[in-house]
């Protein structure tokens, strides 16, 4: 029996599925994404890397970086607070509200809750539910907001304020995502170390900046040169038991630049429509022309919504 | 060699094996799964929305969690989209340009104006002719009709010369109220047959508010 013709349609079939579900629905789905804008307040995002940053992530991938850290971010949910932002002049109502919501808490205690505003009056809470409560507190006149704020375990390390999307990722050739973690995510490490020389320092000898780290130290990066006449500004300062001998210096290569000035453009952490997070509003910058007198500094009070610190 | 051996094995397997039927709770199983998978994706999947990401369900899901925008978001956004569109001519700082001839908005009272009612009109439709602005009568330029060619939808147009128009009664000193977007929409449906542009006359003839 001539099986020849079943077998090639059979194979055939086999990787037309998989190239239909691998290659041509990921390519129809977010093939063609475009930067986005941050919401609310309509940035562009994301901004390409720096010139140095993009080398630099040829020297990431060079190095094997990715095998040992991961650039995602994982959110396994999203819950609400709510943060009360204005007392308003009916502060008698809000304060029987607030008593009806916490009557646990001393009377005292909400009443310290109307001072210093923002403050967030509760969190964790489901959509509907915060919705509920800010209607309730804005009913005493006063002004209340719900505060957007991502959960799970990557985030509660700090290692970002909310999942990584596509989006992020639009300018990076190839997308550096990593799927083991030797190391810390590294998603967000320009918002965590934002220092240049501390990455160069780190790059040259891990456990001078993190202690136990099991990183290997990268010194083919770096090259000792004797001090000719005065010591390098780009030269790394080390610590004493690192340092080389007098009259010598350590200076980065430009690959360790390059992967340092990368490293510090790490930053997916700006809130944009398809991963949603509430940040504080940057307020506006004071007016240099502004006409002296008092005025200007009133009108450009901070307008912030914060929460107060947790 | 034995016979047995010789024998073809599957021939008397087939013959001694009694046909069996597959039973029917086996089919009513399979259907139930293909039943509740599609429910499952339909309910979580969000139709492969490029936009929807777990934890997110759908799409409705991810827009009932964006972050409201509080009047500070909002005067920063009009401070990006006035570096945009009209810094080049009235100046990050809002000084304008005497080289083409751009009024200034510090101290304006245009800008400053009871109302947004004009201000709206200006920068949906455009301004042309001699204006007198703080003391300064600046004639020979032209305010294009920014407001109009915008990029977006009309209420995407009305939320972002609100924005504008907010950051520019807020900032450069100046100190009036902001502007709501639905102002600026109810203003842009009357004006919306309009044209050409607005000459100083007519704008005064304009209501403020």
């Amino acid at each position: 029996m001539n099986l020849g013709p079943l077998i090639f349609l059979a194979a055939f079939f086999s990787l037309a599925c998989s190239w239909f579900g691998f290659v041509l629905t990921p390519q129809l789905q977010i093939g063609r994404l475009e930067q986005t804008n941050t919401v609310p307040a309509g940035a562009l995002y994301p901004v390409m890397r720096p010139g140095l940053a993009r080398q630099g992530l040829g020297v990431y991938r060079a190095n094997g970086c990715a095998y040992c850290h991961s650039q995602q971010i994982v959110q396994t949910g999203t819950v609400c607070d709510v943060i009360l932002t204005d007392p308003g002049t009916n502060q008698a109502a809000l304060l029987v509200a607030l008593r009806q919501l916490r009557p646990l808490l001393s009377e005292t205690e909400d009443k310290e809750m109307m001072t210093g505003l923002p403050k967030t009056v509760r969190q964790g809470l489901s959509k509907e539910e915060a919705s509920d409560l800010v209607k309730t507190l804005n009913s005493t006149s006063a002004k209340a907001a719900i505060w957007i704020v991502p959960i799970g375990s990557d985030i509660s390390r700090g290692w970002g304020i909310r999942r990584t999307v596509a989006e992020d990722f639009i300018f990076d050739y190839p997308v550096m995502l990593g799927s083991h973690r030797v190391g810390p995510d590294l998603a967000n490490v320009g918002v965590r170390l934002s220092d240049a020389n501390w990455h160069l320092r780190h790059l040259y000898a891990p456990r001078s900046e993190a202690k136990d780290s099991a990183m290997p130290p990268y010194r083919f990066l770096f090259e000792k040169r004797r001090i000719e006449k005065t010591r390098s500004p780009e030269a790394v300062v080390l610590p004493p038991e690192l340092a080389p001998e007098p009259g010598y210096e350590i200076l980065p290569k430009p690959e360790a630049t390059a992967l340092a000035a990368y490293l510090v453009s790490l930053r997916a952490n700006e809130p944009i429509f398809s991963a949603p997070v509430s940040v504080a509003a940057a307020p506006l910058a004071p007016d240099t022309n502004a006409p002296a007198g008092g005025a200007a500094s009133s009108t450009n009070a901070p307008l912030t919504n914060a929460p107060a610190a947790k | 060699m034995s016979a047995e051996l010789t024998q073809p094995v599957g021939q008397s397997a087939q013959q001694q094996e009694p046909r069996k039927v597959v039973p029917v709770w086996l089919f009513v199983l399979l259907f139930l799964l293909l039943y509740w998978s599609m429910v499952y994706f339909d309910q979580r999947g969000a139709w492969f929305n490029e936009q929807v990401y777990a934890p997110y369900h759908s799409f409705d899901q991810v827009v009932a969690f964006q972050p409201p925008s509080g009047e500070a978001d909002f005067l920063a956004k009009g401070k990006q989209l006035f570096s945009a569109n009209c810094a080049v001519c009235h100046m990050e700082t809002g000084v304008g340009n005497i080289g083409n001839n751009c009024p200034n908005l510090v101290g304006s009272e245009w800008v400053s104006a009871a109302g947004p009612g004009r201000l709206i009109r200006i920068v949906s439709k455009g301004a042309t002719g001699p204006i007198e602005v703080s003391g300064k009568v600046w004639s020979g330029g032209t305010m294009l009709n920014i407001g109009d060619v915008m990029p977006g939808d009309e209420p995407q147009k009305a939320e972002n010369i609100a924005a504008i128009l907010s950051y520019v009664r807020k900032a450069f000193g100046n100190n009036a109220g902001p502007v709501t977007p639905e102002e600026v929409a109810a203003v842009r449906e009357q004006i919306k047959s309009r044209t050409t542009f607005y000459s100083p006359e007519e704008l005064k003839a304009a209501p403020e508010k």
